[in-house]
């Protein structure tokens, strides 16, 4: 026997050991490209706990899903004057869809506030990348799982909302002729909602590997989402240059929506300043892009700060 | 020296096998062309701080590009990290646990990480948290637990995905005696039950002597020794001279024999009631202690070399790489 198999069981002897049986695994193995699923599925099912990280937020989606729908359905065949397309005024039915990319933009602030935007910081502040990186995971696998799952969680409130009101307008439809337009709403409502869940996500995500305190990164997305938006749509208003507006992730959705849905908003209160399709598609491409820069740099640096202490 | 053995075909591969392993960070070389064949069931892996400990163990995940070649279980670090990651599990020395997870949650998610299927993993995570001694409380978050509790659960998480091999970095950090005693007993048993070897990276020579059967010293970024403890005790000048000197026990006549010995030329220390530690005088062997015992009328019950202690040990071995 071993030196060390007589201590075992001597070690034995002296405490109880509990075993439930140990069986060698023979098993297969998930492929190693496929463990960024594993972290989405983590990212959802973390943030499905308690009501205040994401439930609440998604009942409040649902609700003013439903807030819209009804005038929707009510007010189908009036018109509603102040949104044109292509100058001709168009009805309550197809102007609430893009109009209502200015709310549900809100609550996916929320919950990127709630979940992605202290997602990295949680993780440095508990040694996880020890965790994940003793483990074959990549640094690609770790950022696609957390930009994946955190823009599926996103996606409750950016894209769910508006696709079911999308396919609510296609069945308001009466005759075949309206069903064609009207079913083209779907993938435009689906890539303006996803393309925002992602903007939404990455840059929440990015603030939230600039520090290991996840209060800090929350306070960052904050401030960014409003007071730089804000001034963004301020200096907008002030300077007559809708385009400018575009900087602030929300109106760069609406923009977007506006432009896919070819409306135009120049006489409703309020949307004198949504950005242009080009540039607000540009805006989102370009703060995805800068923030997944921005994770990519701080989750290299963490998996080359590597293992061990001493 | 470390010890370099060539494997033969027949062989299953050493655990580690490093040549001319090398890694700088910047001006500061970290390992400095480390050559080694490592095998054993416990290996203890010893060295002051900045001695290339974590270095080697970054390099051997495949973690950190390095110069020269790093084997683990067969498989090179350079291009097949991912597979070695798989086989090998790691227990970090400082605190590893996701916010907001159970020990069971972290657990399956760790296995599942490595590869398991869900039902695998989550069946392993319960087992194995078992097995670690968190049975009631592993539906508890991990950042409530204590410290002897995370130091359970990183065993754990270590555990669940049954790696062939695995890396303890300070696995007794922070625990009070009890707590240590068991940790160290669920160590020892480790290879036993699972069949896995380990390699424990510590400061703690206590640990080492207790449960380790290998040792490996680092310093300055080189393996200054390889070998079992034994031959770590009995190697180098220190060693040289505890070969002549003995502990000896005997029944009665504890005076005669003493004198006994003076006469023959032996120093010795009085360690009552019965004990005498006997240094010999060069040229001469155990055998004159059975000729003086006798000729003294007295008898000898124990009779052992007095061996370096652990410490004694690795200071030398550092001792000789400052030299």
């Amino acid at each position: 026997m071993t030196r060390s198999g007589q201590h075992a069981t001597a070690g034995r002897a002296a405490s109880a050991i509990h075993d439930l049986g140990y069986k060698r695994y023979l098993g297969t193995r998930r492929p190693q490209s496929t463990r960024w699923r594993v972290l989405v599925k983590n990212v959802v099912s973390t943030s499905w706990r308690g009501w205040w990280r994401m439930k609440m937020w998604v009942v409040g989606c649902a609700i003013t899903t439903v807030g819209i729908g009804v005038p929707m359905y009510i007010s189908r065949d009036r018109i509603f004057d102040e949104l044109v397309r292509r100058g001709v005024t168009i009805r309550w039915a197809d102007a609430l869809l893009p109009m209502s990319f200015r709310f549900f933009p809100w609550f996916a602030f929320i919950l990127a506030a709630a979940t992605a935007a202290g997602t990295v910081a949680r993780d440095m502040r508990a040694g996880a990348f020890e965790f994940y990186f003793s483990r074959p995971v990549r640094p690609l696998d770790y950022m696609l799982g957390k930009v994946v799952g955190s823009a599926l969680v996103v996606s409750t409130a950016m894209l769910a909302g508006p696709l079911l009101l999308s396919l609510f307008r296609v069945g308001l439809s009466r005759e075949l002729d309206e069903i064609l337009p009207t079913l083209s709403m779907v993938p435009r409502t689906a890539l303006v909602g996803l393309l925002g869940s992602v903007a939404f996500a990455v840059v929440a995500l990015a603030f939230s590997s600039l520090s290991s305190r996840p209060r800090i990164t929350t306070a960052i997305w904050v401030a960014f989402y409003l007071l730089f938006g804000g001034v963004a749509e301020g200096l907008s208003h002030a300077l007559r240059s809708p385009d400018l507006a575009a900087l602030s992730l929300p109106r760069a959705v609406e923009g977007f929506a506006f432009g896919l849905f070819q409306v135009s908003s120049a006489q409703v209160p309020g949307f004198d300043v949504t950005p242009g399709i080009a540039v607000s598609y540009g805006s989102l491409l370009a703060y995805t892009a800068v923030g997944l820069v921005i994770l990519n740099v701080r989750v290299r640096q963490a998996e080359r700060a590597g293992l061990g202490g001493g | 020296m470390p010890t370099v053995v060539a494997p033969s075909a027949a062989e299953p591969p050493a655990l580690l096998q490093l040549r001319e392993v090398r890694k700088s960070y910047g001006s500061v070389q970290a390992l400095a062309g480390v050559t080694a064949d490592v095998n054993g069931q416990v290996i203890g892996l010893l060295g002051p701080n900045g001695a290339g400990k974590s270095t080697l163990l970054k390099c051997m995940l495949g973690l950190t590009p390095h110069q020269g070649e790093a084997r683990v279980l067969g498989l090179s670090a350079q291009t097949e990290s991912f597979r070695i990651r798989d086989r090998v599990g790691y227990m970090p020395e400082l605190d590893s646990y996701l916010a907001d997870l159970t020990a069971v949650e972290l657990c399956t998610f760790a296995g599942e990480l490595s590869g398991l299927p869900r039902s695998e993993a989550m069946q392993r995570a319960h087992a194995a948290l078992y097995y670690a001694g968190l049975e009631e409380k592993r539906y508890l978050k991990v950042e409530g637990y204590s410290t002897g509790m995370k130091q359970r659960v990183k065993l754990a998480q270590a555990l669940v995905h049954d790696p062939e091999l695995l890396f303890l970095d300070e696995p007794t950090n922070g625990l009070d005696p009890r707590a240590r005693d068991e940790m160290l007993e669920l160590i020892m048993d480790l290879p036993h039950r699972r069949g896995c070897a380990i390699i424990l990276s510590t400061h703690l020579l206590p640990d080492v002597d207790r449960i380790c059967d290998q040792v490996v010293i680092m310093h300055t970024g080189h393996i200054r020794f390889s070998g079992s403890i034994e031959e770590l005790r009995r190697g180098g000048p220190v060693a040289e001279a505890a070969a002549h000197v003995y502990d000896v026990e005997i029944k009665a006549g504890e005076d005669e024999f003493a004198a006994a010995l003076s006469r023959a030329g032996c120093a010795v220390e009085r360690k009552p009631p019965r004990r005498l530690v006997v240094r010999l005088p060069d040229g001469t062997d155990s055998t004159l202690l059975f000729q003086q015992a006798s000729a003294a009328g007295a008898q000898i019950r124990h009779l052992e070399p007095n061996q370096a202690s652990l410490e004694e040990a690795f200071m030398r071995v550092i001792g000789e790489a400052h030299a």
